[in-house]
């Protein structure tokens, strides 16, 4: 190979490695430019830079707390793991001993599982042994897999140990205990130290094994899991950075320490082996312990960059592999609205919480995208899963903070659950749009009374309960909005095969009209939106030509659309709708005014 | 050194080992075996002291969660690969090329570690969101307005690609700097073309590192979860995503206790094949 091929190749790899470390420290420094930001949004170019989401991140109560347990489990999980992975180190690395390869690939094996399942399984566990869960089965989840990477650790410089040096000691005649006390460690110290370092910045780290075994405790790494999946919330960036530079500087301070150390500690024993040839023996132990004997420097160096490289596979699980989310499990990451469309007459509700009962699809799914667009962290709430997964999918492709839930406002517990995760989420809930309805279209001469039921619970309790159960953050809120999503079927007109829906549509009326004035005191106003024929998914089934009829009988001539209803929903949970309570607009095109069909023909 | 002595470092050896494989048993094996049985418990119960039934594995067989496992196993090997490939150039830098850098490399790879991995991977979506710094900034520059990349498939490959690097690197390190010089040398010397160095000596006498590291990154990708729902949107439902519904949604613990036990096992026969094909004191450093 000729010498230009070379450095040229040599070029080649320094560029793709270069490259490699700016992929690597890419979303850290996005973290970072996002603390900066001034604005309670992360917009990029940042247009406004400052240090007051620092200010109140260090500020806030709850932070200390979390730095506190945090810190108390990872100072536990430091010392035993340690301890135990010294004799563990020594039983891997140091003795040759009957059944050795077997406990070495043994040891391992907690490093290479999915930590995810091992949490799950931990969790089994202590509720099979009847443990309650805090910081403390914490720690012990966290030793489960901490112990082997820190054995590993240690391991890599028992390796480098010298047995003659036990073996001199011992023909001095020291006891064990001496030897152990006055060699064995000391010789050890900078695997030990690599080993603690590991140990805390790993348990410091881990977030699959907390979520699972913390119970009602909370580390850093949860906490802002948490807060992530509740969409954009500035401290957030703030604790990730200092999280990133807390790890760093241990670890950078960590190791100088250590070649501090062994500079002082090899000048000292230059000057002492003068003297003292058994010393000078030990001396040069410890050199070639540290990679060399070398200068003390380079001996630091390459005790780093061996015990870094070769704790390998040990660091694995160290990034904290298989993240699994909370009991609210499935409410993905959500992200900022970003848009700037929201400049508009009304006051934006930017940054309220809103939920959405029957969220997913038809017009829950117009109110939910325009609140959500306008900024509102939306809560889709629907029977199934699934599909309020989906619809937050596609809410958050388009940069819109949302997140699903599935219940069923029938039932009492899950509209408390409902009004909990919304609270949870994001501090608090501020508009309630009960949408939730179910509309089959059976003629009365045909209509079960099973038919008749469902419709009323889902339709006239389901109002009921939705809104009892978010009163109590609706009073917290100053600003409460409670929007029903009623009907022109029933309070106005009527359609065939739908008495049942036109009931509970006009029943919702006469709930609004009391509830309104119990919770005026509270400044929660309730009002309704009527729709008159708006293009859902389940009309898009009737074909074109029911739709070209449909649109012919209305005075602006086309169906609704599931966004003008949500836009007469958001003016009555906006600030300037604040003296409007117990009152419903009408959208429909101007459907119900025409006296006659000839009234429409001639206009 | 007298034969007595010998006994003695036997001994000692068995009784260092006591106290962690104690913890190995409580903490370890007796957790995942308390999984098994769970996985034989009818469905939808909660406790261990019933009759055993299969009924959770034919749910399993018979129902869709075999997308799921298809989804991982597809995504891991992906990424295994992506990283083998990313992954050679730097290590053979590491070890050959960088010199005194090697170390300043070494530590920039290690540090990001220590940093929760849901923070790192909130870093992306801050980077690939809608006007964030990706977006925004060819936005502001040059107009250009384009889909963003976040909540598809090649998003999640990136965040996995990204999050496990540094698996695949470190023993990948070692496993280059396993290949002596002199075999290297003696080979060209012999007229062996630069292909052939690589094909013939390189390759095969680094591969021990080069397999560790794809195991671990296979073994790692194959339980990842945050990927796919931090970045994908879960768009796809990897399995440990199913696992994990069916322990807090569902309630139905004993159907999840069945899919971590085939995930177990996939798992488990992985990484003690190949634990137990290489001698890890040579691999670790013993002389």
């Amino acid at each position: 190979m000729t010498g230009r091929e070379q450095r040229l190749r040599h070029s080649l790899i320094t560029a793709w490695t270069l490259a490699v470390i700016v992929f690597v420290y890419l979303p850290g420094v996005c973290i970072f430019l996002a603390s900066m930001t001034a604005s309670r949004y992360f917009t990029f170019p940042i247009p406004k830079w400052g240090f007051s989401w620092w200010e109140k991140t260090f500020n806030s109560i709850e932070v200390h707390q979390l730095l506190e347990t945090s810190i108390t489990i990872a100072l536990c999980v430091t010392v035993v793991a340690v301890v135990i992975a010294f004799f563990g180190a020594l039983a891997f690395a140091r003795y040759n001993w009957r059944g050795r390869s077997i406990y070495q690939r043994l040891v391992l094996l907690p490093i290479f599982f999915p930590q995810s399942v091992l949490g799950l399984a931990l969790l089994l566990w202590f509720n099979a042994l009847g443990l309650d869960l805090s910081w403390k089965t914490a720690v012990f989840a966290h030793l489960v897999w901490i112990i082997p990477v820190v054995t590993l650790v240690i391991s890599i410089q028992v390796y480098s140990f010298d047995p003659a040096l036990e073996e001199a000691a011992f023909d001095l005649g020291a006891s064990r205990w001496q030897v152990f006390r006055e060699v064995t460690v000391p010789v050890l110290f900078p695997g030990i130290f690599s080993g603690s370092l590991f140990a805390f910045l790993l348990s410091w780290g881990n977030f699959p094994l907390s979520l699972f075994t913390t119970g009602a405790d909370t580390t850093v790494p949860e906490y802002l899991y948490a807060k992530m999946v509740a969409g954009y919330t500035p401290g957030v960036p703030v604790l990730g950075t200092v999280s990133t530079i807390g790890a760093t500087v241990l670890l950078l301070g960590g190791y100088g320490l250590i070649l501090l150390i062994r500079r002082r500690r090899e000048g000292r024993d230059q000057i002492a082996a003068d003297d003292d040839p058994r010393l000078a023996a030990a001396a040069g132990g410890s050199g070639r312990g540290s990679g060399g004997g070398a200068g003390g420097g380079a001996a630091a160096v390459s005790a780093l960059a061996a015990t870094a490289t070769t704790a390998v596979a040990g660091i694995t699980a160290a990034a904290a592999p298989g993240a699994i989310g909370s009991a609210r499990a499935a409410t993905p990451v959500t992200t900022q609205n970003l848009s700037t469309e929201d400049d508009t007459m009304l006051t934006s509700i930017r940054g309220r919480t809103v939920i959405v009962t029957g969220g997913s699809k038809g017009i829950g799914k117009g109110i939910a995208t325009v609140f959500a667009r306008q900024g509102g962290n939306v809560l889709i709430v629907a029977r199934h899963l699934d599909q309020a997964t989906a619809c937050v999918n596609e809410m958050k492709a388009a940069g819109y903070n949302a997140a699903p839930f599935a219940g069923d406002v029938t039932k009492w517990e899950d509209m408390q659950r409902m009004a909990k995760t919304a609270a949870d989420l994001w501090g608090g809930i501020d508009i309630l749009c009960a949408n939730a309805g179910i509309f089959p279209q059976v003629k009365l001469e045909e209509m079960t009374e099973d038919t008749w039921a469902q419709v009323i619970d889902t339709n006239l309790k389901g109002t009921f309960l939705s809104v009892k159960a978010c009163i109590p953050e609706l009073k917290r809120s100053n600003q409460g909005r409670i929007i029903l999503t009623s009907s022109i079927t029933g309070p106005v007109t009527g359609f065939p095969g739908w008495a049942h829906y036109g009931a509970t549509k006009a029943g919702q009326l006469g709930f609004m009209r009391t509830a309104c004035m119990e919770l005026a005191k509270y400044g929660i106003t309730v009002n309704a939106v009527m729709p008159g024929n708006i293009k859902t998914e389940g009309l898009a089934d009737l074909g074109a030509e029911y739709e070209a009829s449909m649109a012919s009988s209305i005075p602006l001539k086309r169906l609704g659309t599931v966004e003008d209803i949500g836009n007469a929903a958001l003016f009555f949970a906006s600030k300037e709708a604040g003296y409007v309570t117990g009152q419903t607009i009408i959208v429909d095109g101007g459907q119900i005014v025409p006296e006659s069909l000839d009234a429409l023909a001639q206009a | 050194m007298g034969g007595d002595r010998r006994g003695v470092l036997a001994e000692a050896g068995f009784r260092s080992a006591v106290p962690i494989l104690i913890f190995f048993l409580i903490g370890f094996v007796a957790p995942l075996v308390g999984v098994v049985i769970y996985s034989f418990m009818p469905p939808r119960t909660f406790s261990i002291l019933q009759a055993p039934t299969i009924e959770n594995y034919e749910t399993i067989f018979s129902g869709t969660s075999y997308v799921s496992f298809l989804w991982s196993l597809g995504l891991a090997t992906l990424t295994v690969v992506i990283l083998a490939l990313v992954c050679y150039p730097v290590a053979y830098g590491i070890a050959r090329v960088f010199g005194r850098w090697a170390m300043l490399v070494t530590l920039l790879f290690t540090i990001p570690l220590f940093v929760s991995e849901n923070i790192r991977l909130y870093g992306w979506i801050l980077f690939f969101i809608k006007n964030g710094v990706l977006y925004g900034t060819l936005k502001s520059l040059f107009g250009v307005e384009t889909e963003s990349i976040l909540f598809t498939i090649p998003a999640i490959i990136l965040g996995m690609v990204y999050v496990y690097l540094p698996f695949m690197l470190f023993p990948m390190v070692l496993g280059v700097s396993m290949v002596p010089d002199d075999t290297r040398d003696a080979a060209a010397d012999l007229g062996a073309s630069r292909w052939q160095v690589f094909r013939e000596v390189e390759l095969p006498l680094s591969m021990p590192g080069i397999m560790i590291g794809c195991l671990l990154t296979f073994v790692l990708a194959i339980g990842a979860i945050a990927e796919a729902k931090v970045l994908g949107g879960q768009r796809i439902i990897p399995i440990t995503h199913d696992i994990e519904i069916a322990f807090t949604y569902s309630q139905n613990w004993p159907l999840g206790a069945a899919l971590a036990v085939l995930l177990m096992l996939v798992v488990g026969t992985l990484v003690l094949t190949v634990l137990w094909r290489f001698d890890l004191d040579k691999i670790l450093g013993r002389r």
